[in-house]
């Protein structure tokens, strides 16, 4: 199986095709990222379709010095910031949040630990946007500091930082909500 | 506690060494509000690792599809270099000099099979767009809107459709598209006071500074009142308030 950086290099050889693989594994991940900063499924849906038509515009922009995935990811920030730069607040007037209940189905999930993942949710959604980011990026995408620092243009150590201020904050919600 | 509660996010992304967890498991023995500590984080993280992802509908996959394909056939696409530009000039020569004998010929004939094709694909074109307008997502609103530039005479129902985007959609990326392709509409008056009425109405500032421009532009002196009320409002963003006062010199001078 080709890697995502083979495939870069396969596809500014004229091999454009094979942009649909790199689709199939990020549209679930870059989605779930923008729905995670914006808690809005439409929007999310709109910004996620918009990364991968620049995915396809500017492939030949693509330098090997990033791993494809923070290129990716960075191009996602870039198209969020501009949207929000956009829409100056977070809750835009005219947005449909998220309906935090939606889950995808799973039998495994018991009554307790579907209480306890949506209290997550609640938890997650009282962060900053961009405490959720970087708590998105590497505890659910499991991405290294280093990739995280390329994307965001932060030293690695203050990524470390960030992280853990959003960790210990996420608890602190989650406590209080526990307790509420 | 904060050092300690760095620790434990360290040991929980595995990035703590085995002997200053001991060394905090010793200590946690002794304190439980440590215990407590940790279980509280190692429960957090247990819940991060079980939340489950949302799927996004099919369309994206479909759009995606259909950008790509659009993509690979324009690469296929042959380029026009200097070596080859006369011999493609000589062949265009040659085809449009057929095609007109061509036309020539059957235009007497077949006029209103013509005629009859042209509204059928205007029809399609217009209904497409029409329908996609009302579509909830706004890049398929947007699409809707940039088809009206392919569209080569667009009729009062388009201009109106644009007219009523242009005022009343939710999406501001979708109101800035309807005001660029109403700007070609120079010559409308319902085009122009609805430009006039949008700019009244209108609180983003990127379509506010397009709306400046197109009505500078179209030199629409009426205008200038809505442009010295921006100027005058202490509220509005300075760059608008000089994108205003520009526009507003640009109607004083073509006056």
């Amino acid at each position: 199986m080709l890697t995502d950086e083979q495939i870069m290099l396969k596809v500014s050889e004229g091999d454009i095709g094979l942009l649909s693989t790199l689709f199939d594994r990020y549209n679930i991940k870059i989605f779930n990222y923008f729905l995670r900063c914006t808690y809005n499924k439409s929007l999310s849906q709109d910004l996620t379709q918009i990364v991968f038509e620049k995915l396809i515009k500017y492939r030949e922009s693509y330098k090997q010095d990033y791993t494809f995935q923070a290129w990716l990811y960075r191009v996602a920030g870039n198209i969020k910031n501009d949207h929000y730069r956009k829409e100056k607040s977070y809750k835009s007037r005219n947005h449909i949040y998220f309906d935090q209940t939606e889950q995808v189905y799973d039998p495994n999930n018991t009554i307790e630990k579907k209480e306890s993942i949506k209290l997550l949710h609640a938890a997650l959604k009282k962060l900053p946007a961009d405490q959720r980011e970087v708590i998105w990026m590497t505890k659910f995408e499991k991405m290294k500091y280093a990739d995280v620092a390329k994307i965001l243009e932060l030293s690695e150590s203050a990524i470390k930082v960030k992280v853990h201020r959003a960790i210990k904050r996420l608890r602190t919600e989650y406590i209080q909500l526990e307790k509420s | 506690m904060t050092h300690l509660e760095n620790k434990i996010i360290d040991h929980l992304n595995g990035e703590l060494n085995a002997q200053e967890w001991e060394n905090i498991i010793s200590e946690s023995k002794k304190n439980p509000e440590t215990k407590i500590l940790i279980e509280q984080y190692k429960h957090l993280f247990d819940q991060i690792d079980n939340i489950n992802i949302v799927l996004p509908d099919n369309r994206l996959k479909d759009n995606f599809n259909h950008a790509l394909n659009t993509e690979i056939a324009e690469a296929k696409t042959p380029q026009i270099t200097k070596s080859n530009l006369f011999k493609y000039m000589s062949q265009a020569a040659i085809l449009i000099l057929l095609l007109a004998v061509g036309l020539l010929i059957g235009l007497n004939i077949k006029s209103n099979q013509i005629i009859n094709n042209y509204a059928d694909r205007f029809q399609h074109q217009q209904s497409d767009m029409l329908a996609l307008l009302q579509e909830e997502s706004s890049s398929e609103r947007i699409k809707a809107v940039n088809m009206s530039y392919g569209i080569e005479e667009p009729n009062k129902q388009i201009v109106n459709a644009l007219i009523q985007t242009l005022l009343n959609d939710k999406s501001d990326n979708v109101r800035l598209a309807s005001a660029e392709a109403l700007s070609k509409f120079k010559s409308n008056s319902n085009v122009r006071n609805a430009l006039i009425k949008s700019l009244e109405q209108e609180s983003d500032e990127a379509i506010q500074i397009a709306l400046i421009n197109i009505l500078a532009l179209m030199n629409e002196q009426r205008a200038l009142k809505s442009f010295e009320k921006i100027i005058a409002d202490d509220n509005a963003v300075n760059f608008v308030r000089d994108e205003a006062y520009s526009g507003k010199l640009k109607l004083i001078e073509t006056y």
